[in-house]
């Protein structure tokens, strides 16, 4: 016998689609959560009509695995910042996110969410609540700590992937070791001037012989090579949930934006 | 007199501001990747060295080269 929101949802679906006003009606009505709805939604072939122009790419099946993973972002930085609104609209169902910094006026070239009025405010606690406006059936929790990976492992043990957005190489190598102990993906992204570097639960050894900072402190990090590298980490978080694809998992890319040179090894 | 080996060098990013792309050189034999690096007035101070490779493999920095090898020199990329 189906269940009452499962007449509700669909009868007030359309095409398998429902839009947020409908979902907004039926959590009144029934007392449930836009998450919690949402799962059961898709787990009748009903997709919120937020995600519509995710398919055929994401279906609802995949959907709803989304909704139901929950991704790591240490850093909400350049890379961090974007990441965290590309999961949120993708529709990953719960996302941590850690940082301990304020936004502050060099930021204002690169890091998403950084504004006049978010100027002096902490980074995470913006991310956190911007996100949430984009998609209020996600999870998000904001930490602000400055995340040690050997001590704060707990915070992210039940992450299924970890996402480095961190700005400096001796944290970063030292996640990826974590990662690799606990063998959680990991999803590595680094950027300086128009260049980047990924791959995917790889260590950091061959990249970072020392935690000294690289290229960046110098020549700095424009916008589209944040958004660029955001897109990249993003893409191969989504392909790992999904188990989909082709990762870069031990291999590296290396790409140049001056020259559009991709170079996958 | 030593041998001479001829060696493929790569560089990449801000590595070849004021040098180039790729060029073979030739080096005497018993050159390492080190010995490499400094010639090309590589500094750890300026722009650190991140990925080395030799032969598209991630090779440390005492490895003897040999002739006809390709070595790849990345800057060291850490921002996020």
């Amino acid at each position: 016998m189906r269940s009452a929101i499962e007449v509700f949802l669909q009868k007030k679906s359309k095409d398998n689609y429902i839009t947020l006003q409908k979902e907004l009606e039926c959590i009144k009505t029934f007392g449930i959560t836009l998450r919690e709805l949402e799962e059961q939604a898709l787990l009748l072939g009903i997709t919120p009509l937020r995600y519509k122009r995710n398919q055929i790419t994401i279906d609802s099946q995949k959907q709803l695995q989304l909704l139901r993973s929950h991704v790591a972002i240490i850093g909400c930085g350049g890379l961090g910042g974007h990441i965290a609104e590309i999961l949120a609209r993708v529709g990953v169902g719960k996302l941590s996110l850690f940082d301990y910094d304020i936004f502050e006026e060099h930021n204002l070239n690169r890091q998403n969410f950084s504004n006049i009025d978010s100027l002096g405010k902490q980074k995470v606690l913006v991310v956190a609540e911007e996100i949430k406006k984009i998609n209020p059936a996600i999870e998000v929790i904001a930490q602000q700590i400055k995340f040690s990976p050997q001590n704060d492992y707990n915070l992210i043990s039940e992450a299924n992937a970890i996402v480095d957005a961190l700005d400096n190489p001796e944290t970063k190598l030292e996640l990826s070791f974590v990662c690799k102990n606990y063998k959680k993906p990991f999803i590595h992204g680094a950027i300086a001037g128009m260049n980047g570097q990924f791959c995917t639960s790889t260590t950091l050894e061959n990249f970072y012989k020392d935690g000294s900072s690289g290229a960046e402190t110098i020549i700095g990090n424009p916008a589209f090579s944040v958004t660029f590298a955001a897109s990249i980490q993003s893409a191969e978080v989504i392909k790992t949930l999904l188990g989909i694809g082709e990762t870069l998992t031990k291999q590296f890319l290396s790409t140049n934006l001056l020259d559009n040179e991709f170079i996958k090894l | 007199m030593s041998e001479m080996i001829q060696v493929t060098v790569k560089l990449f990013a801000q590595y070849r501001d004021n040098r180039f792309k790729v060029k073979e050189i030739g080096y005497k034999d018993g050159t390492t990747a080190q010995d490499i690096i400094e010639d090309l007035g590589i500094h750890n101070d300026k722009l650190p060295l991140g990925v080395l490779m030799i032969n598209s493999k991630h090779q440390e920095e005492t490895t003897l080269m040999r002739d006809g090898d390709t070595i790849s020199l990345f800057p060291k990329v850490g921002g996020g």
